[in-house]
């Protein structure tokens, strides 16, 4: 490729970005909430929740360059006839599946996640919608392979993941891996925000 | 080289773009007011205000019009960039096109002695409405000349929910909603109230999602600034107190409250056990009826008796009451006592919690001093604002198989040891945190048999965020995927948050791909990105430009976008990487999920891109090459370039797949996958490579509480053909919960082989089990064992084999 070749492809690259960025700041603005509430049909409960889960990854470049596990983390409000509960749903999945159906499950039994370097150690409640009242999970699953995860939590650990600025995940047991938050999800973050207030308030 | 400049020159004209975009978005200043705006014309016009931190309205008056709008906040300390201490801040700003909306000015008045309150002053009346969200970053206040004034619309929170706040019908009177409660509140509810002459206490009962609540409320004030001032000094008692009108339609059931009550529960004479027990309960009803100074009392009286079972108990719901009544300095003294009487407990891991949520909150900055501090000063306790952790793990991991009637073959014996500690210090201005992840493996096998020992470094980093400016700055060995960035590298990253939706950052760096093998000291990178989000709903942008250079050549040069959208039934992710040097699509992926009823849920993904990764380092693959200089002295730039083509295959993968819920407790998925890898031609002495294709079919069913609660099974089916052999694997599950401290997982794993090359088949037979024991919430052991039979069906030869792998060790943070 010649220097002439390179510059007139990367000057039209720089058309079509600094094209794309005129489009984005010419005042897109939404004020739409980032929470909703949906009533199980079957099991009647009301469940409240964040509509854009946090996205974490961790690169797995022993397996191919590209390879990525992920975990998509959202909050939950379970309100059973008056009484309310707090969960995280855990969306676990990767980019290579493994042959082992149950082996995204593992190291998740229990996982630690750390809010500003502050762990919080984490119990499973269960691997499906049930162990939180409700007949299908309200957030979607990125794949089909992914492995759905509850955690109960406390109003105070939703608080301290909604406030703090650096986050990340820690799965337990021998292969201990950890799970960076993948950068810049406002949209996520703000929706984590209005459903603490929207829940404690 | 002329890409070389070039890319320093589009690294300069975008760094001048940036800071020039970024500009007028910082002039702002750091306030309470992030941003105002006027549109519309003279006849009508709406007036957005924007807030640095969350804020939630209150109230508003006069209501509907006059020449002036004053609008009660409750700010909170949920931020943009800049400490929640702006919200006491005083402002006046006049936005632009003010006069379309005879808009004179904005004056936002956070010291406020009835609280934060936003004026607006007009240049004439005018009829306006306020449109809020609950708590928002913004506020929009829609005026209409009064001669053209229409129906004001319904006021309608984005939020509905059970206890946000919302605006009602107009009245002239406001009530404070103390606490709401699925029981008929009784007087001690209220105890401690002294209702002036003219209010009341009472209550009404409200259907909310069908269930009754019932409200316990104090009133009425005749304006919402008393009731504000009212509100102000109960959140102490009522943390969840809140504002409203008062609502003709409702039934209100008046109570009579006495006076301050005095320990009330007879103190049981001569058994200890009974003493306490009934303090406790004392204790548990006035922290139920919001009576906190009451509480406090009692828990102290419980805490100076000699020691006890539960002391525990009431020392950490003393810290508790401190916090409920804001004296968040004695509430981290309390909980620090706790943790150094009690660490071992229990309730250890939820005080360590609830202090670290207490530290986080920043109420510490924004309280005043509290008179009743021990010294009398009304100075808080000087504690340090360092919080340290540390995570460490140990596992022993040994690996062994036979083959036939052979010896034995260990092939792994080896320690891991991991640790990752974490230091931060909040400010008021300045954040510092920084985390060193590292591990070492101690191999116990003899030197070339085994792997060796091995250090890891995956993080080491040290991070300052300013809040005044919303600069925020990393240096160390990091990690990040997006604005063109591969992962883990040695370097610097400059972020700045321009504005709520806006954030910019900059990026310069040295590649570590691998965390043991060091930095790649050939290359070093430069970039620039740019965040956008969210928009139209729950949209995030970004793009970015990199730079990677190896040994003074361009390695990579590369512009991008990525976008992702959540929505209730559809979630859509995509990301592009173009390489501009190459004039090639880096990379490209889009994934897509669509939920439909029936609770049937579609999943599809496409990802296309050069493996590896597009780049000229990469013409040293297969060559006998140490450096890219070596490599250029027998060769050409531009045949090396061809090479780095050559050697990067296009890898194509689709993915289909589907989900469904077949019961609350019985989930199936399935999923078809298939990749292509490109062939690679001979060339620079490094021989040709075919085409590959692997496809699999998936099935799994997920089946949870089937023997216990609490389980779950997992049956999986699979089946991949590649051009090398063919694989049907079964697998089940299962994980069954003990008690809270023992979780034991079985396992079993079936394939069968086909080799392809000499059509043989292999059996494999894999049972395993995992048992993990919970010692505390801070320590927990767990064991890994398993063992593999395998048969294989070939000509003449036995080939069977065993191994054998076990895991064992534990994890504790402190």
């Amino acid at each position: 490729m010649t220097a002439e070749q390179s510059k007139s492809s990367l000057r039209r690259a720089l058309h079509v970005s600094a094209a794309a960025a005129l489009m984005l700041l010419c005042g897109c603005s939404s004020s739409s909430s980032f929470i909703s509430n949906k009533m199980d049909p079957l099991t009647t409960v009301t469940i409240t929740y964040s509509e854009a889960p946090l996205v974490f990854y961790r690169d797995e470049s022993g397996r191919a360059a590209y390879a990525r596990d992920y975990v998509h983390l959202g909050p939950l409000e379970v309100n059973r006839s008056g009484t309310y509960r707090y969960y995280l749903w855990l969306g676990i999945w990767n980019t290579m599946q493994d042959a082992d159906a149950g082996a995204p499950r593992d190291g998740f039994d229990a996982i630690v996640v750390f809010a500003d370097g502050e762990p919080m150690p984490l119990e499973i409640s269960g691997w499906t919608a049930a162990a939180i009242g409700a007949s299908e999970s309200v957030y979607i699953k990125p794949v089909a392979s992914a492995a759905d995860a509850y955690y109960e939590v406390s109003v105070d650990q939703l608080r301290m993941i909604a406030e703090a600025k650096d986050l990340r995940l820690q799965s337990t047991g021998p292969r201990r891996e950890s799970y960076e938050l993948w950068d810049s999800q406002a949209g996520a973050k703000a929706g984590l925000v209005e459903f603490l207030r929207a829940s404690v308030y | 080289m002329a890409t070389s400049s070039l890319g320093r020159r589009v690294w300069c004209w975008l760094t001048g773009a940036l800071l020039i975009a970024a500009a007028p978005l910082a002039s702002a200043g750091p306030g309470f007011i992030d941003s105002s705006r006027v549109s519309g014309d003279a006849s009508g016009a709406d007036i957005e205000v924007a807030f640095n931190c969350k804020a939630q309205y209150l109230g508003h008056e006069p209501r509907g019009s006059g020449d002036h709008l004053r609008i009660h906040l409750d700010p909170t300390s949920i931020c943009n960039g800049v400490s929640p201490r702006v919200a006491s801040s005083r402002s006046i700003l006049r936005p632009v096109n003010a006069d379309k909306a005879h808009l004179a000015d904005l004056e936002y008045d956070g010291d406020s002695a009835g609280g934060p309150i936003l004026t607006l002053n007009f240049s004439e009346p005018v009829a306006f409405t306020v449109e809020t969200s609950g708590v928002s970053f913004k506020l929009v206040v829609h005026v209409r000349a009064l001669a053209t004034q229409a129906a004001p619309p319904e006021v309608r929170p984005a939020v509905e929910h059970r206890q946000v706040a919302r605006p009602k019908a107009e009245t002239s009177d406001y009530v404070i909603n103390l606490a709401s409660m699925q029981r008929v509140p009784t007087a001690a509810d209220a105890s401690g109230l002294h209702p002036a002459a003219n209010q009341r206490i009472y209550y009404s009962a409200a259907e909310v999602n069908g269930t009754t609540w019932y409200r316990l409320r104090l009133g009425d004030f005749e304006s919402v600034d008393k009731a504000v001032s009212a509100l102000a000094a109960l959140q102490a008692d009522f943390p969840g107190a809140w504002l409203d009108q008062v609502d003709p339609n409702t039934v209100d059931v008046e109570l009579f409250v006495a006076a301050d009550q005095e320990l009330t529960t007879p103190v049981v004479q001569g058994d200890g056990e009974s003493k306490i027990d009934a303090l406790m309960e004392e204790a548990r009803k006035a922290m139920l009826a919001g009576d906190v100074s009451r509480a406090v009392q009692i828990y102290t009286k419980v805490l100076q008796l000699p020691e006890h079972a539960r002391h525990p108990e009431a020392q950490e719901y003393l810290a508790l009451a401190r916090e409920k009544k804001g004296q968040t300095a004695h509430a981290k003294a309390e909980y620090q006592r706790y943790l150094s009487l009690y660490p071992e407990t229990e309730g250890a891991a939820r005080v360590s919690q609830r202090l670290a949520a207490l530290l986080a909150s920043g109420r510490q900055a924004d309280n005043p001093a509290d008179p009743s501090s021990p010294d009398g000063s009304g100075r808080q306790p000087r504690q340090s604002d360092w919080r340290m952790q540390t995570f460490f793990s140990q596992y022993y991991r040994r690996d062994s198989n036979q083959q036939s009637d052979q010896e034995e073959i260990t092939s792994q014996s080896a320690l891991y040891s991991d640790v990752n500690f974490d230091a931060r210090r909040r400010g008021e201005r300045f954040d510092f945190s920084s985390r060193i992840s590292a591990g070492y493996r101690n191999d116990f096998l003899d030197q070339g048999v085994g792997s060796g020992n091995e250090t890891r470094v995956s993080y080491a980093y040290a991070d300052l965020a300013d809040a005044k400016t919303g600069l925020r700055g990393r240096i160390g060995r990091q990690s990040r995927n997006t604005g063109g960035v591969l992962g883990r590298f040695d370097g610097l990253n400059f972020g700045y948050q321009a504005s709520e939706r806006i954030l910019l950052n900059a990026v310069v760096g040295k590649p570590a791909y691998s965390a043991t093998d060091g930095v790649d000291s050939a290359r070093t990178f430069y970039g620039a990105s740019v965040n956008y989000g969210p928009i139209l709903g729950d949209l995030e942008l970004g793009m970015f430009f990199i730079q990677q250079d190896i040994e003074g050549l361009d390695d990579r040069q590369a512009v991008g976008t990525e976008f992702r959208y959540f929505g209730t039934n559809q979630s859509v992710w995509g990301l592009i990487d173009y390489d501009t040097l190459y004039s090639e699509l880096g990379s490209a992926f889009l994934q897509a999920s669509w939920r439909f009823a029936n609770r049937l849920t579609l999943h599809g993904s496409f990802d296309r891109r050069h493996s590896p990764f597009l780049s000229a380092g990469n013409a040293l693959i297969g060559q006998p090459f140490e450096t890219f200089s070596d490599l250029l002295e027998i060769f050409p730039e531009d045949e090396i370039r061809q090479f780095s083509i050559d050697r990067s295959p296009l890898s194509t993968t689709y993915t289909l797949g589907v989900s469904h819920s077949l019961s609350p407790k019985l989930q199936i998925n399935a999923d078809m996958n298939q990749t292509t890898v490109d062939a690679t031609p001979e060339s620079g002495g490094v021989p040709a490579t075919p085409a590959t294709t692997y496809t699999y079919f998936s099935t799994s069913l997920v089946a949870s509480s089937l023997f216990k609660e609490g389980d779950v099974s997992i049956l999986g089916l699979r089946y991949s053909d590649s051009d090398t052999s063919k694989v049907m694997s079964l697998t089940l599950d299962s994980r069954f919960p003990f008690g809270k401290t023992w979780r034991v997982n079985p396992r079993l794993r079936v394939d069968r082989r086909e080799t392809l090359a000499d059509s043989s088949y292999e059996w494999l037979y894999t049972p395993g089990i995992r048992i993990q024991y919970r010692r505390s919430q801070r320590f927990r052991v767990e064991l890994e064992a398993g063992k593999q039979f395998s048969q294989r069906d070939s000509v003449g030869v036995d080939l069977d084999r065993e191994s054998f792998f076990f895991n064992i060790g534990y994890q504790v943070f402190f």
